[in-house]
C-alpha cells in the first residue's frame, strides 16, 4: 500500500531558466518558483534569474511573491521562461496563517487580518505587536507606559470576561506564547490577526480573545541574503505632569491661609495675607540661615522633575543571514536592543538569537527545527519616585550647602523624603530572565496532498526578580527604617506536541478540499521561589539582593507549583466549489487537568461560509471595476481559560497570617466549574475595485459569551458567601472597517492609504443570580452597563459663597451628606437623581473602553524617497487622571498638582480650595475626591511620522549591496486631547510619561 | 524512512488512546488539602487552636466592645466614637461592610461567628477521624470545641434572637435558604453542648483550673461549667424559665468551690498587667488570649469571603484593629481620653520641651520631659504610658461615675476602676508656672504609690482633676478655689468647664471650647479640645499599667481578655437566690467584702431587687462586654437607657432587644419571609405561625 503512493513522481524531467520582472521591467530578486504539488523549486538571483532541476516535463510552475499575484505557467515543451509579475494590491493570492496550517486570503471565510514584513520592520519599539497599533481594525493596543521595557495593553473586539484575562492569545511559529513578545521584529514574518469564533475555534478553550500568530522568517534557496538593522532613538518625556513651581506654590499658601481666615471669620475674600504672614521666620530643612522667604525673594525654587528625569537613547540592532539550496534553508539572525527609559536606572537589555533550519531528505521527508535564545536585563525603577517628586515642596534645596542631599526638604512636612535618594544606589530591582524556545518538525508527504506533520516543543524561561530597598532608600527611609533585600527565582517550563494530517485535493475539477485532523499535548509547569526580608540599619550596596544570609528579620519565603496539562483533538475541512462558494467547518475537543472529574472536556465548533459574489457569471459587467466582492458569513464558540490550576480542589488556609500549623478549610472546591464559552457570528465583505486600488473589507460581529467565572453569592451565614462559579453572561458587538486606497500611482509617485476603522460595544448581560451590581472602590460591575466602568459620584466643580444657601432654598428637603457640605470652596456633587441626597444612587457610570479606534496611515513615495504619517485616534470613553488626584488637601503642607484651584475670586474652579482641608472640612474632600478624576479620554494622535530614503540601487551595486533605506521617525509627537497637553494613550497614570522619540535608523541587505 | 513514517503514525494512534484520564490529572505539591492536614497531631491540634482565633475578633476589640457594653446605662460614645449609630440606637439593618467611620459591625459579626462555627464542625469532624491522637486528647479536644460552639452561639443568640443553627461543616451545594431556629431551642442546643463538652473534659481529665496551652487560653472543665451558669441564667431571666436558676445557681457554686479560683486582697491586681495572662490571674476562669509579642498569633482569622482575586478579605478594622500584620486587644485604646494633647493652653501641648506637662511616650526622645526650674530631664515614661492613647472611643455616663463615687472611701473598686485624675512626677512643677504657679505642692513619692496599689497612677501630683460634684455648689465652688493655680478641675457638672451638661442622669458629654474662663479669666480652655467629649475620667482597668519599652504607649495590647472571672459566679448566684429566695444579699456582700477597703465596711443592707444585683454587676464588671446581654436578659434594657443614657434615650425602642439580620444575609436568601410572630411585652419574640425561613426581626 505504502509503495505506491511514491509512484506518481515517476516522470521525466528536465532543467527550467528563466528571469522574473515587474511590470516596470526590473529584475525580482529573491522571486519563489515551485514545482506545482511538491517541493521542488528555487528562487531568482539578484539579476532576477532562475534555473530549476529536476522539473516534470508537463510540470507546472508556480511564481510567487509577497505583494504580487501567483502566476502558474506550464512548461510543457519549454525549458525558458520569462515571467512578468503582476502587483497585488488586494493580496488575494497572499498566505495567510490559520489556526494550524495556512490558506490563500481569498479562501477564507472568517475574519482574520495579517501585518507583514514590511510594517513590522519599521516598528522601532520594543514589542514587534506594536506594529499593529491603529492598522487593523478590532485590535485596541495601547502603550502601557514610559517605562523602559513597558508592554502594550491589547484587546481584540472589546471584552468578555470579569475575573479571566482579554488578552488574546499569542502563538509564535505554531506554539503558544507567553509573556512579553521578545521577538526581534526582524526575525517576523508575519502576524496574523483571528478575530471571529469561526476562525479561532480551532483554538478551543484558548481563542475566545483572538488569536495572533506570529511566524518567523524561514530560510529560501537562492543566494544568501544578509540583513542588517540598526536604529538609534532619542528619547525626551512628552508631558510629564509636575505639580505646583515657585510662586504658583507659594500662592497656594497664600491662598489656604486666606481661605482659613476667611472661614473662620465668615467674610468671604476679606484676609489679605501674605507669604510673609504665611511663613515668618521658617528656615528650610537642613539648613538653619536659610529662610523661606528669602528663597522667594530669590526665587531659588527646585524643580524635582528636572533633577530625577533626563532624556535617553535607545538602540537596537538586528543582523541575519538567510539563504540555502533546493535540499537545506536556513535562517539565522542575532538582535541585540538596549532600551533606556527616562530615569537613571530605567533600562532593559535584551539580547537574542534564532536559528530556523529547514531541510529535505526526500521527497517524502522534510525536516527542520527553530533554536531562539533571549537573555533580558531589566532595572526597573519604582513608581514612588514621582509621588514623591510631586508632593515634594518646590521651596527649599535639594542639596544641603555641604552638596550632600538635604534628605527631609520639607520644613513643614518633615515625613517626606528627597526624591533624589534613589538615584544612587539606594534602590535597585533587576528582572533577569533567560529563555529557550527550541522546536523541531518531522513532515512526511507520502502522497501528493498529504501531508502528516509532527513538531514538538520546548520552552524554558528562567527569571530572577531580585530588589534592594536600603533603609536610605525612598521607600524605607521614614518607615520601616530598614534595608530590604529580595531574591525571587522563577521558572517555566512549557512542552508541546502536535501532530497533523492535513489532506487537499482537487476533484472534478471543481470541487477543492481540505481536510485536517490534528492532535496536540501540552504541558506547563511553573516553580517559583520567594524570598524576602529585612537587613536592619546596613548598606548592601555591593551584595544586593545577591546574598540573602543578610536577611535577618522579617524573612518570608514561599514558593508554588503549579502544573496544567491539555489535550486537543481537533479537526477541519474546508470545501471550496468553483473557487466561489467556500464552506468551512472545525470542531476542537480540549480536556484540560486543571477541570474536575467528569467534567475535564470541552468541545468547539464553528461553521463558516463564502460567497465569491464577483466571480459569478452574473458579475461578468462588472469586472471592468470590480475585482473581488466576496460575502462571508461565520459561527464558532471558542472559550476562554479562566479557570486556574487547582481551582476545583478545596484546600486549607493558615488561620493566622504566617502561621504554619493552625490551617482552616476556608475553601470549598466547586467541581462544576468550566471555561468560559464566547459564541459568536460575524458577517464580512471583502471588495476590491480599479485594479485592487480600492479594496478592503467591513465586519460586523456579535458575540455572546457565557458561564463568565464569578462569584455566586451566598447568605454569610452559608459561610461560603462567595463561590466561584460560571454565573455571568456578556455580549459584544462591532464594526470594523478596513480600506486601502492607492490614491495616485504615477511612474515616480504613489499616494497610499490605509484606513482603519473600529467600534465596538460590550455589555455585561448577568453577573450572579439576584445581583445586577458590584460596586468595588471607584469601579463596577453593572448588568446593562459595559464591563469596563468607573462607577463614582459627579462634580461640578465647588461651592460658591452664598451658593449654597441658595440651593437649600430651591430644595428645602435636600439632606446634607457630611459635616460642612456645602462650605464655599468645597467640592458640589451633583444630586444626579433629585432625591434630595447625595448617596451611592447618585454615581454615575463612566465608560472606559473606546467607542471608536481610527487608525490612518498615509504613504508618499517619491521616487526613492518615501513620507508616511500614521495618525490614531480612540474617541469615548473616559479615564481616570492621576493629575487630578495629585492633591496634597490630605497632606496640609504637601504640594500640590498644578491645578486651578478655588478662592473666592476665582469662583468657578473645578478644584477645591487649600485652605478646606481643616478638621470637620477634609472629610468633605477625603469622601468625594475621586468625583475629581474623570476626564474624556479621546485623543487623535500622530503616532508616528517617518521619512525614508531607498538609496539608488545602481550606487548600491558598485558595494554589493542589493537594498539599503536610511530613516528617520519622529514618534508619539503630536497628541490632541482634551486634557491639556497630555498624552493619554498610557490611560491616566501620571507616572512614567510616554516618550516622544526621535529615531533615525538604517536597514541593509547584501 | 518507512519506519519514520510508520513509528510516526503509530504514535499519534498510541497518544489518542494513552489513558487520557490519567494525564488529565491535577498534582498538587503546594497548596494543602483537608483529609491529609488534619490527619496529623499537629494539624488536628492546629485546627482545635484555630477554634479558639475568632474569640480574638469579639473580646478585646472596639466593635465587640460596642455591642455589648454600650448603648447600654453604663457607657456615652466619646469625640470619635467608631460606632455612634450603635451607641445611639440609629443604625440600621444596613451591611456597611468596609466602613471604619460608623459600623456597628453586625454584618461582620454575623459573618465571622458563622466562620468560626463552621471551623468548629470541621474540628467535631476531623477529630473523630484522626487516628494517631490518643483518646484523652480527643476527649479534650472535644470538650474545647463544643465549649467554643456553644460560646459562639450564645453571643449570636443573644445579640440577634432566632439564628439559623447548624452543626456540620458547610458543603457543596451551598444552601441558599437557612432557617432561623427559634431562642428556646438555639439555648437548648448550647446547654447540650455545654454539657457533652463537661463530660469531655472529665473523661480526658482536663479539669485542672487553668491550662496552660501554648499559644492558647485552653478552655477546661471549669470554663464550660462558668459558660453553663451564664447560659442557664440566660434562659431563666430571658426566656423566663425558672427552671434554669437552680442549673445556673448550681454550676456557678461548683465554680467558686471546686475551681481554684479566688479573689486578689488588693483588687487593683485583678488588673495589673504583670498578671493579664489568664493562667496566671486568680480570678480568671477563662478568657482570651493574646501572645505577648504582638505578632500575627493574635490576628483573628481572614474572612472566608473572597475578593474578585480569590482572595480573602480581611475583617473590618473595627474588628481587627491592625489588620493581619500583627495583633492584640484594643481594650487599652476604648476608654482614654485626651489627656496630653488636649489642650496646648492649659497644661501645654503633648511634648518634651520645658513648657509642657504631658507626653505620649513612643520611645527614648519622649521618655522624658525638660524641668524648667532645673533643667534636667525628668523621666516620665513608666508614669505616663499607662495613661495610654488618647482614642476618645468612650465615656461613663453620669450613672456609672456616680456610683462609684458612692462606694469611693469604703470599697477600692472605685479606686482600681476610674482613673480621675492625670498626675504629673516630680521635677516638672514648675513647667507651667503662667497657669499653675502651685502645681506639685503635694508630690507622692511614685515608690510609695506603687507599692500601695502595684501602679503609679498616684503617683507625683495632679495636674487634671475630674470631680464628681456640681461645680456650683458650694462644694464645689471649695473645691474649685482649692484648685485655683494648682491644676485644672473639671466638674461633672456645673462650673468652669464641666464633663456633662447637667447634673442629670441623662445628661451628655459637653462639646464646647470656653472662651473665657470664668475663674482665672483668661483663654487657657479656648479650645474645643477641653469639651466632656474629649477630656473625661477614663477607666483604670484595661491600661497598660506596666511600662514595657518595647510598646510604649501602644496602639494595642498582650493583656488577655478575661471572659469568666470568679465575681461573675457571685453575681450569677445572687441573682438565682434572688428568684428563688436565697440570701442574695449575703451573696452580695460575700464579694463586696472582698472588694473592702482594709478597715472600711461596704456591706450592703436592706432588700435586694433586680437593680441591686445590676448595679453590684456594674461596679464589678464593667467594661467586661456583657453588659448589654444584662440588661437584654433582665428585660431592663428600655428603662436603664431612658434613664441613664442620655444620647440614646430618646431613639431607644423594644425592637432594640434584637440587632437586625444583616441586609447582606437577607439579600443572599432564596427563602425570606415576613416575621411570622410579634413581641412580647417583656421584648421577647412569641411565634404566631410556624412558618420557616429567613425573616427580619422586627422594627428593622
Amino acid at each position: 500500500m505504502l509503495l505506491s503512493v511514491f509512484c506518481f513522481v515517476a516522470y521525466a524531467q528536465k532543467t527550467v531558466t528563466g528571469t522574473v520582472v515587474d511590470t516596470a521591467g526590473e529584475p525580482m530578486i529573491g522571486v519563489s518558483i515551485l514545482v506545482d504539488g511538491t517541493t521542488i523549486g528555487g528562487v531568482t538571483d539578484f539579476d532576477g534569474n532562475f534555473s530549476i532541476k529536476d522539473v516534470p516535463e508537463n510540470g507546472v510552475l508556480r511564481i510567487s511573491y509577497v505583494g504580487y499575484k501567483d502566476q502558474k505557467i506550464s512548461v510543457a515543451g519549454k525549458s525558458s521562461i520569462n515571467v512578468t509579475l503582476q502587483e497585488d494590491a488586494m493580496g488575494l493570492d497572499e498566505i495567510v496563517v490559520v489556526g494550524y496550517g495556512t490558506m490563500k486570503k481569498k479562501d477564507l471565510t472568517g475574519a482574520v487580518a495579517s501585518v507583514k514584513q514590511g510594517d513590522i520592520a519599521q516598528v522601532a519599539a520594543p514589542n514587534a505587536m506594536q506594529a499593529m497599533q491603529a492598522k487593523v481594525p478590532g485590535v485596541d493596543m495601547t502603550q502601557s507606559s514610559g517605562q523602559a521595557g513597558a508592554g502594550v495593553n491589547i484587546t481584540l473586539r472589546g471584552n468578555r470576561s470579569i475575573s479571566a484575562s482579554n488578552s488574546p492569545l499569542i502563538i509564535v511559529d505554531g506554539v503558544e506564547y507567553s509573556g512579553d513578545l521578545d521577538v526581534a521584529a526582524n526575525d517576523i514574518e508575519s502576524m496574523d490577526v483571528l478575530k471571529d469564533a469561526a476562525s479561532t475555534a480551532i483554538y478551543g478553550t484558548k481563542g475566545a480573545n483572538g488569536v495572533i500568530i506570529i511566524t518567523t522568517k524561514r530560510g529560501k534557496s537562492g543566494k544568501t541574503r544578509v540583513d542588517f538593522s540598526a536604529y538609534l532613538a532619542f528619547k525626551s518625556p512628552t508631558n510629564a505632569v509636575k505639580s505646583m513651581y515657585g510662586n504658583t506654590e507659594v500662592q497656594r499658601f497664600v491662598d489656604r491661609a486666606n481661605y482659613q481666615a476667611d472661614l473662620a471669620s465668615g467674610n468671604w475674600g476679606s484676609s489679605n495675607l501674605t507669604y510673609n504672614d504665611v511663613f515668618g521666620e521658617t528656615t528650610i530643612a537642613g539648613n538653619d540661615n536659610y529662610k523661606i522667604t528669602d528663597l522667594i525673594a530669590r526665587g531659588d525654587f527646585v524643580d524635582w522633575y528636572d533633577l530625577f528625569m533626563q532624556n535617553s537613547t535607545s538602540q537596537n540592532y538586528e543582523a541575519s543571514v538567510s539563504g540555502g539550496n533546493d535540499k537545506t534553508n536556513f535562517s539565522v539572525s542575532l538582535s541585540g536592543m538596549i532600551d533606556k527609559g527616562l530615569l537613571k536606572h530605567d533600562q532593559m537589555n535584551r539580547y537574542g538569537g534564532r536559528a530556523n533550519i529547514d531541510h529535505i531528505i526526500n521527497k517524502v521527508v522534510k525536516i527542520g527545527a527553530s533554536m531562539a535564545f533571549t537573555y533580558k536585563s531589566h532595572d526597573s525603577r519604582n513608581n514612588s519616585v514621582f509621588d514623591r517628586a510631586r508632593k515634594m515642596t518646590s521651596l527649599t534645596t535639594a542639596y544641603l550647602p555641604d552638596g550632600s542631599i538635604n534628605e527631609t526638604p520639607n520644613v513643614l512636612y518633615p515625613a517626606h523624603v528627597n526624591p533624589l535618594m534613589d538615584e544612587g544606589d539606594n534602590y535597585s530591582k533587576n528582572i533577569e530572565t533567560t529563555r529557550y524556545q527550541g522546536s523541531a518538525y518531522l513532515q512526511l508527504t507520502p502522497i501528493k496532498g498529504l501531508t502528516l506533520k509532527s513538531q514538538f516543543a520546548v520552552d524554558r524561561r528562567n527569571s530572577r526578580t531580585g530588589m534592594y530597598n536600603d533603609y536610605h532608600s525612598v521607600n524605607r527611609y521614614q518607615a520601616p527604617t530598614t534595608t530590604y533585600i529580595q531574591n525571587n527565582p522563577a521558572i517555566r517550563t512549557n512542552i508541546d506536541w502536535q501532530n497533523t494530517i492535513n489532506y487537499s485535493t482537487t476533484f472534478a475539477e471543481k470541487h477543492d478540499l481540505t481536510v485536517l485532523l490534528g492532535h496536540e499535548l501540552s504541558q506547563t509547569v511553573t516553580e517559583n521561589l520567594d524570598l524576602n526580608g529585612t537587613a536592619g540599619q546596613e548598606h548592601y550596596y555591593t551584595q544586593q539582593w545577591y546574598d540573602v544570609t543578610k536577611i535577618q528579620n522579617d524573612v518570608n519565603y514561599t514558593s508554588a507549583y503549579v502544573k496544567s496539562r491539555m489535550l486537543s483533538f481537533f479537526g477541519r475541512v474546508n470545501y471550496t466549489f468553483a473557487d466561489r462558494y467556500l464552506v468551512s467547518a472545525s470542531l476542537r475537543a480540549d480536556g484540560s487537568s486543571v477541570l474536575a472529574e467528569g467534567k475535564k472536556w470541552g468541545y468547539f465548533p464553528s461553521v463558516s461560509a463564502g460567497w465569491r459574489i464577483s466571480e459569478e457569471s452574473f458579475m461578468e459587467g462588472t469586472k471592468s471595476w470590480l475585482d473581488n466582492l466576496k460575502f462571508r458569513v461565520a459561527w464558532g464558540v471558542s472559550g476562554n481559560a479562566a479557570v486556574d490550576p487547582y481551582q476545583t480542589i478545596a484546600t486549607v488556609f493558615n488561620t493566622t497570617p504566617g502561621s504554619a500549623t493552625d490551617f482552616i478549610p476556608m475553601s470549598l472546591s466547586n467541581p462544576e466549574l468550566t471555561w468560559e464559552t464566547t459564541s459568536s457570528l460575524d458577517f464580512g465583505l471583502d471588495f476590491g475595485f480599479l485594479g485592487g486600488r480600492i479594496n478592503g473589507s467591513i465586519d460586523y460581529y456579535i458575540s455572546n459569551t457565557k458561564d463568565l467565572l464569578y462569584y455566586a453569592t451566598n447568605p454569610p451565614s452559608s459561610v461560603f458567601t462567595s463561590i466561584l462559579s460560571n454565573v455571568g453572561e456578556s455580549k459584544g458587538r462591532g464594526l470594523e472597517i478596513a480600506l486601502n486606497a492607492l490614491a495616485i500611482k504615477t511612474k515616480d509617485f504613489s499616494w497610499d492609504i490605509n484606513a482603519s476603522y473600529t467600534n465596538s460595544k460590550d455589555e455585561l448581560k448577568k453577573l450572579a443570580d439576584g445581583m445586577d451590581k458590584n460596586v468595588t472602590g471607584t469601579t463596577a460591575l453593572i448588568v446593562g452597563e459595559p464591563l469596563s466602568i468607573y462607577y463614582d459620584y459627579e462634580t461640578t466643580g465647588c461651592w460658591g459663597v452664598g451658593e449654597y444657601e441658595q440651593y437649600l432654598a430651591a430644595h428645602p428637603d435636600f439632606k446634607a451628606p457630611i459635616a460642612n457640605y456645602g462650605t464655599p470652596g468645597t467640592l458640589k456633587i451633583t444630586d444626579t437623581n433629585g432625591d434630595n441626597m447625595i448617596d451611592e444612587s447618585d454615581k454615575i457610570v463612566y465608560q472606559r473602553s473606546p467607542k471608536h479606534i481610527i487608525g490612518l496611515t498615509n504613504t508618499f513615495t517619491f521616487k526613492d524617497f518615501s513620507l508616511s504619517i500614521q495618525a490614531m485616534a480612540r474617541l469615548g470613553g473616559y479615564f481616570q487622571y492621576a493629575k487630578n488626584n495629585a492633591l496634597g488637601l490630605n497632606d496640609g503642607d504637601a504640594n500640590w498638582a498644578d491645578v486651578d484651584y478655588w478662592t473666592p475670586s476665582n469662583p468657578g474652579a473645578k478644584f477645591p480650595s487649600p485652605g478646606s482641608n481643616g478638621t470637620g472640612y477634609s472629610n468633605i474632600y477625603t469622601t468625594y475626591m475621586t468625583s475629581l478624576l474623570y476626564e474624556k479620554a479621546d485623543f487623535l494622535k500622530i503616532k508616528d511620522i517617518t521619512l525614508s530614503w531607498n538609496i539608488h540601487k545602481p550606487w548600491l551595486e558598485k558595494v554589493r549591496i542589493s537594498n539599503a533605506k536610511v530613516y528617520c521617525s519622529l514618534k508619539n509627537y503630536i497628541t490632541f486631547s482634551k486634557v491639556d497637553k497630555f498624552d493619554p494613550e498610557a490611560g491616566g497614570s501620571i507616572n512614567f510619561p510616554l516618550a516622544k522619540q526621535v529615531i533615525v535608523g538604517v536597514n541593509v541587505s547584501f | 524512512m518507512k519506519k519514520i513514517f510508520a513509528f510516526a503514525l503509530a504514535a499519534i494512534a498510541l497518544m489518542g488512546t494513552t489513558s487520557c484520564s490519567d494525564y488529565l490529572n491535577e498534582d498538587n505539591k503546594t497548596g494543602m488539602t483537608a483529609d491529609l492536614t488534619y490527619a496529623t497531631g499537629t494539624g488536628i491540634e492546629g485546627l482545635v487552636t484555630s477554634c479558639y482565633a475568632y474569640t480574638r475578633g469579639w473580646w478585646g476589640k472596639e466593635a465587640g466592645l460596642g455591642l455589648t457594653e454600650c448603648g447600654s446605662d453604663l457607657f456615652l460614645a466619646g469625640f470619635d466614637n467608631k460606632q455612634k449609630s450603635l451607641t445611639s440606637y440609629t443604625f440600621t439593618a444596613r451591611s456597611l461592610d468596609g466602613n471604619t467611620a460608623d459600623d456597628p459591625c453586625l454584618d461582620h459579626y454575623w459573618e465571622m461567628f458563622y466562620d468560626a462555627i463552621d471551623v468548629c464542625n470541621n474540628a467535631l469532624v476531623y477529630i473523630d477521624k484522626n487516628e494517631v491522637i490518643t483518646d484523652a486528647k480527643r476527649e479534650q479536644y472535644k470538650g474545647e470545641v463544643k465549649f467554643l460552639r456553644a460560646l459562639y452561639y450564645l453571643q449570636m443568640v443573644s445579640t440577634w434572637g432566632p439564628i439559623p443553627y447548624t452543626t456540620t461543616p458547610v458543603a457543596a451545594p451551598v444552601s441558599t435558604a437557612p432557617t432561623r431556629v427559634p431562642e428556646a431551642e438555639v439555648l437548648k442546643n448550647i446547654m447540650t453542648d455545654i454539657d457533652e463538652s463537661m463530660a469531655h473534659f472529665k473523661n480526658a481529665n482536663f479539669t485542672q483550673k487553668k491550662a496552660n496551652g501554648g499559644l492558647q487560653a485552653r478552655a477546661t472543665f471549669y470554663a464550660a461549667e462558668a459558660l453553663k451558669a451564664r447560659t442557664a441564667l440566660f434562659i431563666a431571666s430571658w426566656l423566663g424559665d425558672k427552671s434554669y436558676y437552680s442549673i445556673a445557681q448550681a454550676a456557678a457554686e461548683d465554680v467558686i468551690a471546686n475551681s481554684g479560683a479566688s479573689f486578689y486582697s488588693r483588687y487593683s491586681d485583678t488588673w495589673n498587667l504583670n498578671n493579664e495572662a489568664v493562667q496566671d490571674n486568680k480570678e480568671a476562669i477563662w478568657g482570651v488570649y493574646y501572645n505577648n509579642d504582638l505578632t500575627t498569633d493574635n490576628c483573628i482569622p481572614y474572612r472566608y469571603k473572597t475578593d474578585a482575586n480569590g482572595n480573602h478579605q480581611s475583617f473590618n478594622s473595627l474588628i481587627t484593629r491592625t489588620g493581619y500584620s500583627r495583633g492584640g486587644s484594643a481594650m487599652n485604646l476604648m476608654f482614654v481620653p485626651m489627656w496630653n494633647n488636649g489642650n496646648s493652653g492649659d497644661v501645654g501641648g503633648n511634648g518634651t520641651g520645658d513648657d509642657r506637662l504631658f507626653v505620649r511616650v513612643l520611645g527614648t526622645s519622649t521618655a522624658s520631659i525638660k524641668s524648667k526650674l532645673t533643667g534636667q530631664m525628668v523621666t516620665v515614661d513608666k508614669y505616663y504610658s499607662p495613661y495610654g492613647r488618647g482614642f476618645t472611643r468612650y465615656t461613663t455616663t453620669p450613672y456609672l461615675w456616680k456610683i462609684y463615687e458612692e462606694i469611693r472611701d469604703v470599697d477600692q473598686r472605685a479606686d482600681a476602676t476610674m482613673l480621675t485624675h492625670y498626675n504629673i512626677p516630680k521635677g516638672l512643677e514648675g513647667n507651667r508656672p503662667q497657669h499653675y504657679p502651685k502645681l506639685g505642692q503635694f508630690m507622692t513619692d511614685p515608690e510609695v504609690a506603687y507599692a500601695a496599689d502595684g501602679n503609679y497612677f498616684n503617683q507625683g501630683d495632679t495636674a487634671i482633676y475630674y470631680c464628681y460634684m456640681d461645680g456650683n455648689s458650694p462644694e464645689g465652688k471649695a473645691k474649685q478655689a482649692w484648685a485655683k493655680d494648682r491644676y485644672r478641675i473639671q466638674f461633672a457638672f456645673g462650673g468652669d468647664i464641666p464633663v456633662y451638661t447637667s447634673g442629670d442622669m441623662t445628661a451628655v458629654p459637653t462639646q464646647d471650647k470656653k472662651e473665657v474662663s470664668d475663674v482665672y479669666g483668661d483663654g487657657r480652655y479656648n479650645n474645643v479640645n477641653i469639651g466632656g467629649w474629649k477630656s473625661y475620667p477614663g477607666i483604670k482597668k484595661f491600661l497598660d499599667d506596666q511600662y514595657n519599652s518595647k510598646y510604649p504607649t501602644h496602639d494595642i495590647t498582650y493583656r488577655d481578655a478575661i471572659v469568666f472571672r470568679l465575681a461573675e459566679m457571685y453575681l450569677i448566684k445572687a441573682e438565682c437566690q434572688l428568684a428563688s429566695g436565697g440570701d442574695a444579699l449575703g451573696t452580695i456582700n460575700e464579694l463586696r467584702a472582698a472588694r473592702a477597703i482594709s478597715g472600711k465596711d461596704n456591706s450592703l443592707s436592706g432588700t435586694v431587687t433586680i437593680n441591686t444585683i445590676l448595679e453590684e454587676r456594674a461596679l464589678e464588671l464593667c467594661g467586661e462586654q456583657q453588659r448589654w446581654f444584662d440588661l437584654k436578659r433582665t428585660h431592663t434594657l428600655l428603662d436603664r437607657v431612658k434613664t441613664y443614657n442620655g444620647q440614646a434615650a430618646g431613639n431607644i425602642n423594644a425592637y432594640h432587644y434584637y440587632r437586625p439580620i444583616p441586609e447582606a444575609e437577607l439579600e443572599a436568601c432564596t427563602n425570606v419571609i415576613t416575621f411570622p410572630g410579634t413581641q412580647g411585652a417583656d421584648g421577647v419574640i412569641q411565634y404566631t405561625s410556624t412558618a420557616e425561613g429567613m425573616w427580619q426581626n422586627p422594627g428593622y
